[in-house]
């Protein structure tokens, strides 16, 4: 037993009577143990179909050439660079839950970053793809690496925001896995030792020969710290990277010094609401209601209701400095965008990404399950015209107007958007299928000190202020895992 | 541009002010869908044969007729001189019926072109961005004095 409790006041983070770490072990393996329900088969079967889709529209698009999309002369990346941003943005959550809210130690987190540093890999992937299919040349890609040479002097354009871009994600993807999979070491070995047969073999692989001891717990421990403590700041760079493709050029509505901290907070806002997404769904489908309980998912839509006030004051400030600046280029950049051609993009970006959101203000909404995960796909949709607005309306119109142009998809560029959504959940549900997609060894941790039955045990005891207690147990309302009324003996 | 190092980002074409880059987006001489000269076996003989052409995938704009000015050099080289002003001529500047076009070495301060981007008539194409063009225009003469009177 831990040396001190809980204040009582704080909401449990583990719900549920009688839960034991053999019992989370039950609980999280239970999709891996076993064949999966219908449930599972139905989303497969629709992603898969989703990431054929994606192959074949990726397959076109590489033999007929890049003249297979929408493009032209003026508008150089639509879909693809929209696509691509998006989904690095989305990746963006991940990576601070696992990594900045393990500095800060908030403890919700051990129930959620497994998954959504699965959803940061798989993000980053899907991202890494439209970075070569954007590519004329794909084939040449190496060409974007500074690797030695024969081409004599040849060397990549360290003044290209396109190379730091190719160490911001390279770097970013790597550093992710390792700590991912750092992560899942315990977790693995935990399957291994209840598994037989080949499963035991291959997870025993997996697991690098994990022994349980005290010294690989505290290496365990020290080498997730210092992950962590790399991770970090990667959630503000690579964003950062990422804004200064546009931010370094000379294009209205892309040349400004907002880009950076504006495109970091759009993109935790984006993935978070991606969280929600996935885990919302996740969570009753796999049973884990006890271990990501209302608590977590308040959590969550708090963070991106003030995400998406952070993104509202940059879009205003943006309106505000075209309009302050006098520079005419940037001031037509911006009243084209609210009332060109594309209104209606910038338009759906403003009413899903700063209006809708202000909904969680209200804790009715932040709690209701339902309504929080349509405003998540809301977010979703309005952090994709975020993207499509800045690139596609500033480029069709700049600088000379006998160059503008207007964008229109084709089948292949919608068709590469839909699929990469399939191949992301494709992913994602193997994910959940081979490895826990709950941190079993770290909700473990916890158990002792933030569960609602540790909690139960410390009001049982006597020793709780009452008004401190009725705080607590009124808080406990919202949990749709407990049943308020067994406290109401105590 | 090293059409070999390309690899097709368009970074290069989205950031050009004057949009005047070219992108090859498909692989227009070897794509049975395109009906054009460049597929046609007697017709592509039009091709200049000095330059490649390139593969899709490879963005391109005006190179002011590197090959001419490559082969320009290569003969003053051959002949140990210093090259002379207007021994390489772009192939507009050739056509070019009303002998709107001057090309040559800016450097040179003796050189027609450097003389005609002296002249007070002399402005670049979005000036005021700084990205230093090369290329100049001269403004249209017109006789305001009439007008005024």
């Amino acid at each position: 037993m831990s040396s001190h409790s809980e204040s009582i006041i704080r909401e449990p983070l583990i719900t549920g009577e009688n839960i034991t770490y053999g019992q989370i072990t039950d609980d999280v393996l239970r999709p891996v143990e076993n064949m999966p329900g219908k449930a599972w088969w139905i989303g497969f079967s629709v992603a898969s179909l989703g990431a054929l889709l994606w192959v074949v529209a990726i397959s076109y698009t590489f033999w007929f050439g890049i003249g297979a999309w929408g493009l032209n002369k003026t508008v150089g990346w639509a879909w693809d660079i929209t696509g691509f941003v998006w989904w690095v943005g989305i990746g963006h959550a991940g990576t601070l839950i696992s990594a900045v809210l393990l500095l800060f130690r908030q403890n919700w987190r051990n129930s959620i970053n497994r998954s959504a540093e699965a959803m940061t890999i798989f993000a980053v992937i899907c991202a890494a793809t439209y970075i070569g299919a954007h590519m004329g040349r794909p084939w040449m890609a190496v060409y974007s690496l500074p690797l030695p040479n024969q081409y004599g002097s040849l060397w990549v354009n360290w003044n290209s925001p396109l190379i730091w871009d190719v160490f911001a994600i390279s770097t970013y993807f790597s550093v992710s896995l390792v700590f991912w999979y750092t992560g899942l070491l315990p977790d693995i070995a935990t399957i291994r030792d209840r598994a037989t047969g080949l499963r035991r073999r291959i997870y025993s692989v997996l697991s690098f020969g994990w022994t349980g001891s005290v010294k690989t717990w505290q290496r365990f421990e020290t080498v997730s710290l210092i992950l962590a403590g790399i991770s970090t700041p990667l959630v503000l760079s690579v964003h950062t990277i990422v804004s200064m493709d546009f931010a370094t050029s000379l294009e209205p509505g892309w040349h400004t010094t907002i880009f950076p901290p504006y495109f970091v907070a759009g993109a935790i806002f984006s993935g978070f609401a991606m969280v929600q997404t996935l885990l919302l769904v996740a969570r009753k489908v796999l049973g884990l209601e006890n271990y990501i309980t209302m608590f977590h998912i308040e959590s969550m839509n708090k963070i991106i209701l003030l995400t998406g006030s952070i993104v509202g004051v940059a879009y205003l400030t943006e309106l505000f400095i075209a309009f302050y600046s006098q520079a005419e280029y940037e001031q037509y950049a911006f009243m084209n965008r609210i009332s060109g051609p594309y209104w209606w993009a910038y338009w759906s970006m403003m009413t899903c990404n700063v209006i809708t959101p202000q909904l969680f203000w209200f804790k009715k909404i932040r709690t209701n399950i339902p309504l929080a995960w349509t405003l998540s796909i809301v977010v979703n949709i309005g952090m994709w015209f975020e993207r499509f607005v800045i690139i596609v309306t500033s480029l069709h119109r700049d600088y000379i107007p006998s160059s503008w142009a207007m964008f229109y998809p084709t089948w292949v560029d919608v068709s590469i958007f839909i699929g990469s959504i399939g191949l992301f959940f494709t992913m994602f549900l193997l994910f959940v299928r081979v490895l826990p997609s709950v941190a079993m060894a770290e909700v473990k941790l916890i158990l002792k000190s933030s569960s609602e039955q540790a909690k139960r045990k410390l009001l049982e005891s006597g020793h709780v202020e009452p008004a401190e207690a009725e705080f607590y147990i009124n808080s406990l309302g919202k949990f749709d895992s407990v049943d308020q009324s067994s406290y109401e003996k105590v | 541009m090293a059409y070999n190092r390309c690899i097709g980002t368009r970074y290069c074409a989205n950031n050009c002010p004057y949009k005047v880059r070219r992108f090859n987006w498909f692989n227009y001489w070897n794509d049975s869908r395109f009906d054009n000269y460049l597929n046609n076996e007697h017709t592509q003989l039009v091709l200049n044969p000095d330059v490649t052409t390139r593969f899709r995938g490879v963005m391109e704009k005006c190179s002011m007729c590197v090959q001419r000015i490559q082969a320009g050099k290569l003969k003053a080289k051959i002949e140990k001189r210093p090259l002379k002003d207007g021994e390489i001529k772009v192939a507009c500047q050739q056509t070019c019926s009303a002998n709107a076009i001057v090309f040559g070495n800016a450097n040179d301060p003796n050189s027609e072109v450097s003389k005609a981007l002296a002249s007070e008539r002399t402005y670049y194409v979005l000036e005021e961005l700084n990205v230093q063009p090369g290329i100049g225009y001269q403004v249209k003469v017109r006789n305001l004095s009439e007008l005024e009177a």
